[in-house]
């Protein structure tokens, strides 16, 4: 499989801090994957963040994306493979309309004017922003901001797409329209997904997930291989989903449930087959 | 309070709404300078047709117009009243309290103040005609002659549209922490003059610490998206120059000639 994004042996220490904030971290993502980054605050993972779009060197160690080595000559080659989503939906809001916003990285790559407004027109429709060129940012909802973000992160068409704790600061149902629109731009695209957050709810749509605690790798494997070691996640200060957690309790009350549930859908799908399941046996 | 700003525009479709921004710019660049051509009957007369025709042609609601005005009427009758007190010349048209009031005067102040009025009428339509941001381009275009002599004019022109845009985020974040900073029991609406600006403090300290912020977070996302200034850069706003933009110009400069004809 063609690798996305290499990274090998990285370290990191900011200036006045005796720990490293990251330490001999490698991984790598391939073509197409969705890879979901997760830890607690302090646990180094906004630090990589910044390692990987060239804001912030490495003290040691390299990374690749696409190919490209990562350094002050080839930052700008490696920011046009990729787009980013911050956490904060209005300080990434450049233009003065929607259309606007996502015309700016446009212009900034020198794109012509045909080409632009397809290119704009594509973006929008893609994350169903389409009945909203015109309209300000402040007349928009975080979630809908947030999908302007996206739109104008994937009209440059980039190879790999970045969130940066890009749902953090939305309510459930703007998490969700976020969420929803990067399934489908990856059905669609085949588009590399790396996203980082605090939110274990987010984990269980990733292929692969990458835990980090203290600047290292701590874990790393499937959302159902993570999630096995429960304990262990609480003690490097996640919370595990809801639905996990119900799904342990009602086994610790004999409740005859399969399955240690990553979603509320099916948790609950198996809860009320289950009553009928159980009625049947009492019956018969 | 965001009306206070932005919402001087007034959205439309009418001739004026439609001119090139910069055609906008250059009327009420040079209609300033040429008003003060105007020195009799026969002048004020052209420039007030020309002025009322514009306000005709833009579709602008009247009582816009004069709450646009409102705040100046009474510098206006201000300045009418200073020339009618203080000027003497000509013929005492009457005598009232021991005051001489001279036809010169009169005719001078009725001038004076027309003058002011027609000023005002004219960069207020502009305003009310012409969104923020095309007057931003428009600028931008306009001045970017000033380029070769190393004006920033493209930076310039982003900061003034990046403002445009966080003017309403700011108001925003300004109620958010008015709100909550009487929550914890700052006074912001009574008390003396010097309590009330020492409360201030308390809203700008932390709306000036997260504009900061914001600046920081903005410039990181413009740079990730590709932005190294203005050199190679396409614009996604183009200004088209129509017919009806050059024959606006040629009527202003028609306007000119005629009020220099005209003067005595």
């Amino acid at each position: 499989m063609e690798v996305a994004l290499r990274v090998e042996h990285i370290s990191f220490q900011y200036a006045n801090e005796k720990t490293y904030a990251l330490q001999n971290v490698s991984f790598q993502v391939y073509k197409g994957e969705w890879v979901t980054i997760v830890g607690h605050n302090g646990s180094g993972k906004s630090t990589l963040a910044k390692l990987l779009i060239g804001l912030l060197p490495p003290k040691s160690g390299t990374i690749h994306v696409c190919g490209i080595p990562l350094n002050e000559e080839t930052v700008w080659d490696v920011r046009e493979k990729l787009g980013i989503v911050f956490q904060n939906p209005d300080n990434q809001f450049v233009g003065t309309t929607v259309q606007d916003d996502v015309a700016f990285g446009l212009e900034n790559r020198g794109v012509q004017k045909n080409e632009m407004v397809k290119r704009i027109n594509e973006a929008l429709k893609k994350v169903g922003m389409e009945n909203f060129v015109n309209d300000e940012p402040h007349r928009l909802s975080g979630g809908q901001k947030q999908r302007v973000a996206i739109a104008s992160a994937i009209a440059l068409e980039p190879n790999i797409i970045i969130l940066d704790e890009a749902t953090s600061m939305l309510d459930p149902s703007g998490k969700k329209e976020v969420l929803q629109v990067i399934q489908s731009l990856r059905r669609e695209r085949d588009m590399t997904v790396i996203s980082i957050t605090h939110d274990l709810n987010e984990v269980a749509k990733a292929d692969r997930v990458i835990v980090m605690n203290k600047g290292k790798i701590a874990l790393e494997g499937t959302p159902k291989h993570i999630f096995a070691h429960g304990s262990k996640l609480e003690e490097m200060g996640l919370d595990l989903p809801f639905s996990l957690q119900l799904s342990q309790r009602l086994k610790e009350n004999h409740i005859p449930i399969t399955i240690d549930h990553l979603t509320i859908e099916g948790l609950v799908s198996e809860l009320w087959t289950l009553y009928s399941a159980m009625s049947n046996i009492a019956t018969k | 309070m965001n009306s206070m700003i932005i919402g001087k525009y007034v959205p439309g479709n009418s001739l004026i709404h439609r001119l090139d921004p910069r055609t906008k710019l250059l009327l009420m660049f040079i209609y300033v300078f040429i008003v003060f051509l105007a020195n009799n009957e026969w002048t004020y007369g052209v420039l007030t047709s020309f002025t009322c025709v514009l306000l005709f042609l833009s579709r602008i609601p009247p009582s816009f117009m004069i709450k646009g005005l409102k705040p100046v009427l009474w510098v206006i009758v201000f300045t009418f009243l200073l020339h009618v007190l203080l000027t003497k010349e000509g013929d005492v048209v009457f005598q009232w309290l021991g005051i001489e009031v001279y036809d010169k005067a009169i005719q001078q102040g009725a001038f004076i103040s027309l003058r002011f009025l027609l000023l005002i009428v004219v960069t207020t339509l502009v305003t009310l005609t012409t969104t923020p941001i095309e007057v931003t381009d428009g600028m931008e275009s306009l001045l970017s002659p000033l380029k070769k002599w190393g004006i920033p004019v493209h930076e310039l022109a982003l900061m003034m549209s990046i403002s445009l845009r966080f003017i309403p985020t700011l108001m925003e974040e300004t109620e958010k922490i008015m709100k909550a900073q009487m929550a914890r029991g700052v006074d912001f609406s009574s008390g003396p003059l010097s309590e009330r600006m020492k409360a201030m403090t308390a809203l700008l300290v932390p709306l000036f610490i997260s504009a900061f912020k914001r600046a920081e977070e903005l410039a990181v996302a413009m740079e990730v998206r590709g932005y190294r200034g203005g050199n190679g850069r396409t614009k996604w706003r183009e200004l088209t120059w129509r017919r009806i933009d050059t024959a606006f110009m040629l009527l202003l400069g028609l306007l000119a000639v005629l009020l220099w004809l005209l003067r005595s």
